[in-house]
């Protein structure tokens, strides 16, 4: 009985252990990590995964943004207020500025 | 042998070895990256400077410029203002222990999140939440040695070395070269011998291609004056607030 629960709690801990380096391991000098957290998709159809995520994707060699997602802004916009948010407005799309990873990106609004 | 011969051999053989020029012991690399990061976590307030180089390979979104020009100034346990300049723009990260506020320059957008917490609990939160750190903010972290050694299994000593310093080579300062061997990436870490504070790191990820990163550090002050300006945010004229995006809303949002 006794050695069942020292199992137990050893598995407790090292599950505990396990998560702690999951989170620890996400960056490696100032990059994010290999496989632990890959929140891209793009042309070659890599799939995004959290950190407690399953079905773990190697990052790809160059990410990219998700679809829906663009880095800029076609030229000739205009900023106009939509659906509660400043917005670009050209060629008949609206592009709600945001900031995700550090940098302005756009995310088309439908 | 006879005695005769043999005590001349060893006569020599000491002289010989007399000759020879001592074997400096080498440095123990361990401790010389306990040094470094005791030095930088016991400084209250500092400020440095450090170009960066990414590969392309390793840029995540827009995060991480190409080159980049980075200057930080730190003031222990929560204070943090950090400028990245580089081809794409410039962003100006200012952390109180209480907001964090993200300024892109280039295109006048700023944001700001409640972040009520150290730098270490900035970092992690940050990297958690958002997908991104704050330039270096590693080496602000208030244990450097335990980030360095998470990081790398193994700490060799690989010799001395100068870095290359300015015109002529003038200015070049001398350091010991630690190898860092880790599962993500190996990484050469240089500290200066004067004062053993990090002037250089080169890290090669185990990734497809083999991208690289190449920190350059060309100032430190750990005694730097700091005012509480130098951590406040005041939006510039015209900016535009804007939100920061998690990255589980980024997925929510983003089409299939």
């Amino acid at each position: 009985m006794k050695t069942k629960f020292y199992s137990i709690k050893a598995l407790l801990l090292a599950a505990a252990l396990l998560l702690t380096a999951s989170i620890a391991d996400a960056r490696v000098y100032g990059v994010a990590a290999g496989p632990q957290r890959a929140v891209v998709s793009g042309p070659r159809g890599v799939a995004a995964v959290g950190p407690n995520g399953a079905a773990a994707v190697r990052r790809p060699v160059a990410t990219t943004l998700p679809a829906g997602y663009r880095r800029s802004v076609p030229a000739g916009y205009r900023t106009v207020a939509y659906r509660g948010y400043n917005c670009r407005f050209v060629g008949g799309v609206y592009y709600r500025p945001v900031i995700y990873g550090g940098s302005t990106v756009y995310v088309v609004v439908s | 042998m006879k005695p005769s011969h043999s005590k001349s051999l060893l006569t020599i053989g000491l002289l010989a070895a007399s000759l020879l020029p001592v074997a400096a012991a080498e440095p123990n690399a361990d401790q010389l990256l306990h040094q470094m990061s005791d030095k930088l976590a016991a400084a209250r307030s500092f400020s440095f400077e450090a170009t960066r180089e990414t590969d392309p390979a390793l840029i995540e979104g827009q995060e991480l410029l190409g080159k980049a020009h980075i200057s930080a100034s730190v003031q222990r346990p929560d204070k943090l203002a950090a400028h990245a300049t580089g081809k794409d723009g410039a962003r100006r990260f200012i952390f109180d222990g209480h907001t964090l506020s993200l300024l892109d320059e280039k295109m006048n957008h700023y944001a700001t999140v409640p972040m009520h917490t150290s730098l270490d609990g900035l970092v992690e939160q940050l990297d958690e939440k958002y997908g991104f750190t704050p330039p270096l903010a590693e080496f602000a972290l208030s244990n450097p040695y335990a980030e360095f050694h998470r990081q790398a299994h193994t700490v060799t000593y690989l010799g001395r070395g100068k870095t290359k310093g300015g015109f002529l080579g003038l200015g070049g300062v001398e350091c010991h070269r630690l190898g860092l061997k880790g599962k993500e990436a190996d990484a050469e870490l240089w500290i200066a011998v004067s004062d053993l504070l990090p002037r250089k790191l080169v890290a090669t990820f185990h990734r497809e291609g083999n991208p690289h990163l190449n920190i350059e550090f060309s100032t430190w002050n750990l005694a730097a004056p700091v005012t509480a300006a130098a951590f406040t945010f005041t939006p510039p004229n015209g900016a535009e607030k804007i939100e920061m995006l998690t990255t589980d809303k980024m997925q929510a949002i983003a089409k299939p």
